[in-house]
């Protein structure tokens, strides 16, 4: 050692050896900040501190550091071990929703309802599936004629035929029908299924009454003319149809078909229009009316059901294997073919006779109508003479040599339609002409020119005979009693008669220039100048005139 | 012996012991709480009357009593052939409403029997002179003090009802 270094030993040899431990202390903590590994070593026991003091009194930095990669942990947390998440989540998820449902009760609604109506659509239709599975195997598996019947009546109405199918099939019952006195609520008539016993059937008319007031007294508030027609209890419903006096109230489990409805007015409107006044006036006593009668028309309602269930067992019953029935579709379907051919090879024949016969000058002018009836060609229509008829007959035969001939052509001399149609027209032209000139007179009142309503009713009855004959005119006169002198007299006939041609022309569209009209002051040639004579000299007189222009 | 069914009202406002008149006289009633809702309660009763060989059977439609009667709807009213009126002697005003009870009855079912059953009658009594003014009141035929308590003349009032319906008719 050299003396410089035992001096520099001795001066600062503590501080040396503090330096090289110092520098490897540096080296030491540079190797770690470059190792991630040591410094988490490190600093993990102050992580949990320096959170707490920065959640403590820098919270809201540290929400806005954080949040934006919340979702992203989170989502990644999930993608990689989502079970433990979903673990961690689930105690709280109930909690989480009801606090959700009584907070934001519409939101959620609003969430969940496409998904639950999607759900239960989804389970109802599986529902039907099945059912609609079941009924397309009955019918696959059948042949009847009641589904024969259905498979028309889906194509005809278009309605899918399993719908029919459901229809037919739902089971339905009458448990019982009241007859009951509207207004009172007293109990008319009852009548039970016999599977069913109803006790106090008067009390539950009068509860009926009770309740169809009660609605109908609160609905006529609201709407005018309501009627409440059905009450559903459970599986019941008790139908309600009113008329007249009284109502059938019909309680039956199921859905019913629309026949019933139609039975139940049927025999109500019978029972009312027998029976309609007794039962506005019953007084309480059912022996006013003819119970058993009404029993009997009651029991109609009953029918329906029997009816249909029958129906039900009857078409059960005419089941035929489908073998058999289409062994018996290929023997039709060859009948038919057949019977198509005959008819087509008839129809020519027919065609080919009938085609010759209008080109034939003899018989071209006559109406003969050939055909072949089993068989046999057969001629109908009429000739004038015997001679055409079997010349007629005579062609076919030696045509169609192989086929009898049956002849049967009318000879006679066949009026001529149109002469005939020509003549009932004249006729007709001659029963208008004969109709006679009408000749009426009408009276007026001291001093009026107006006509009387009936007497006005009695022109018009000849207005119209001008409407339908336009070849008619008329001629009106009017005339006026001796009072006044001869200007004023005028006047008044003038206006008796301008009157009259009013009413033609302006309330019954007559040509003005149909009607002539005149005043005439002559007076009547017997007068005694008495108030009768006066009043016979007031008047109109109408001439009703075939007249064709010139021919008056 | 022939059956007749006559429709009978229970009148009277709310609480003067319509129900339990009822409910001492019938033989059937639906449960007492039934068609609250609408006002009504049903009941059925058969009297016999020996003298007119008959059965009367009677549909009691107790209405529910409403202090204002006018709430009562006359549809409920209709096809009566008899009415009993109902009030409380122990409150006297429930007697103030007994012509507005007849009044609306008179005028839906007109010249039909009315009678007046004064409820209570084991508490509290009343003048004759009371009694001889309700007895005055248009249509009535008999006014009974009655006691759903102690059972006084309740059959009485339903019978003499029977009575009237049958001889009205």
């Amino acid at each position: 050692m050299s003396d410089f270094e035992k001096l520099r030993s001795l001066l600062v040899g503590d501080e040396i050896d503090a330096i090289e431990e110092l520098k490897a202390r540096v080296a030491r903590l540079a190797e770690a900040l470059d190792d991630p590994e040591e410094i988490i070593e490190r600093l993990s026991p102050w992580i949990d501190r320096i959170l707490e003091r920065n959640i403590g009194l820098r919270r809201e930095q540290l929400v806005d550091t954080l949040s934006p990669i919340i979702a992203e942990v989170l989502g990644h947390e999930i993608r990689n071990s989502g079970e433990a998440i979903a673990r961690t989540l689930a105690p709280v998820i109930g909690q989480a929703i009801r606090v959700q449902i009584t907070t934001q009760r519409d939101e959620v609604v609003d969430a969940l309802y496409p998904v639950i109506g999607a759900t239960v659509v989804k389970a109802v239709s599986q529902a039907f599936r099945d059912l609609l599975n079941r009924i397309n195997d009955e019918m696959q598996n059948t042949f009847s004629v009641a589904s024969l019947r259905r498979k028309l009546t889906a194509k005809i109405k278009g309605i899918p035929e399993a719908d029919l199918l459901i229809r037919e099939n739902l089971p339905w019952h009458v448990k019982s029908v009241f007859l009951i006195h509207k207004t009172s609520g007293l109990l008319l008539a009852q009548k039970n299924a016999e599977d069913s016993a109803m006790e106090e059937p008067e009390m539950v008319a009068s509860m009926l009454t009770a309740i169809r007031s009660f609605v109908n007294d609160w609905i006529s508030r609201q709407e005018n003319e309501s009627e409440i027609n059905q009450i559903e209890y459970g599986r019941s419903t008790i139908y309600l149809e009113v008329a007249g006096s009284c109502y059938i109230a019909v309680v039956l489990e199921g859905v019913p078909q629309m026949t019933l409805a139609q039975k139940i007015s049927e025999v109500l409107s019978d029972i009312v229009g027998k029976y309609g006044e007794t039962i506005q006036h019953f007084s309480g006593d059912r022996a006013e009316l003819d119970t058993e009668e009404i029993d009997r028309m009651l029991g109609a309602i009953f029918a329906v059901e029997t009816q249909f269930q029958d129906s039900k067992e009857k078409s059960a019953g005419s089941r035929w294997p489908l073998a058999v029935m289409a062994v018996l579709l290929l023997a039709g379907a060859a009948y038919l073919g057949y019977r198509t051919y005959i008819r087509w090879e008839a129809e020519k024949t027919a065609a080919e006779i009938k085609a010759h016969f209008e080109t034939d000058p003899y018989l071209a002018l006559y109406r003969i109508e050939p055909s072949v009836e089993d068989g046999r060609i057969v001629l109908d229509g009429a000739v004038p003479d015997a001679n055409l008829s079997s010349y007629a007959s005579r062609w076919v035969e030696s045509h169609f040599p192989k086929k009898e001939t049956l002849n049967r052509l009318v000879v006679a001399h066949r009026p001529d339609p149109y002469l005939e149609k020509i003549r009932s027209l004249e006729a007709q032209l001659d029963a208008y002409r004969k109709i006679p000139a009408v000749h009426r007179t009408f009276y007026y009142g001291l001093g009026k020119s107006n006509l009387t309503p009936e007497q006005r009713r009695q022109l018009e009855a000849i207005g119209t005979i001008m409407q339908i004959f336009p070849e008619y005119r008329m001629k009106v006169t009017g005339f006026s009693d001796r009072y006044g002198t001869p200007q004023e007299r005028r006047i008044v006939a003038q206006k008796r008669a301008d009157g009259v041609k009013k009413i033609l022309t302006s309330s019954m569209g007559i040509d003005a220039s149909r009607i002539e009209t005149a005043a005439d002051l002559s007076l009547p040639e017997e007068t005694n100048n008495t108030a009768a004579d006066d009043a016979a000299a007031r008047k109109v007189e109408i001439e009703l005139l075939e007249g064709r222009k010139g021919s008056q | 012996m022939k059956t007749v069914m006559k429709k009978v009202l229970l009148l009277g406002n709310f609480g003067v012991g319509k129900t339990s008149l009822v409910r001492r006289f019938v033989e059937n009633t639906f449960s007492d709480d039934y068609l609250t809702t609408i006002g009504v309660k049903i009941s059925r009763k058969n009297v016999i009357l020996q003298e007119a060989n008959t059965v009367v059977q009677m549909l009691i439609w107790d209405l529910e009593g409403k202090t204002a009667t006018n709430t009562i709807p006359d549809t409920y009213l209709l096809g009566s052939a008899a009415a009993i009126i109902v009030a409380d002697l122990t409150r006297l005003e429930t007697l103030d409403s007994i012509p507005v009870h007849l009044d609306q009855f008179d005028r839906v079912n007109p010249g039909k029997p009315v009678l007046v059953a004064l409820n209570k009658a084991d508490a509290a009594s009343l003048p004759e002179e009371r009694k001889a003014a309700l007895l005055s009141l248009p249509g009535v035929i008999d006014v009974e003090m009655t006691s759903a308590k102690t059972g006084l003349n309740v059959e009485k009032v339903f019978e003499l009802t029977a009575h009237e319906v049958v001889s009205d008719a």
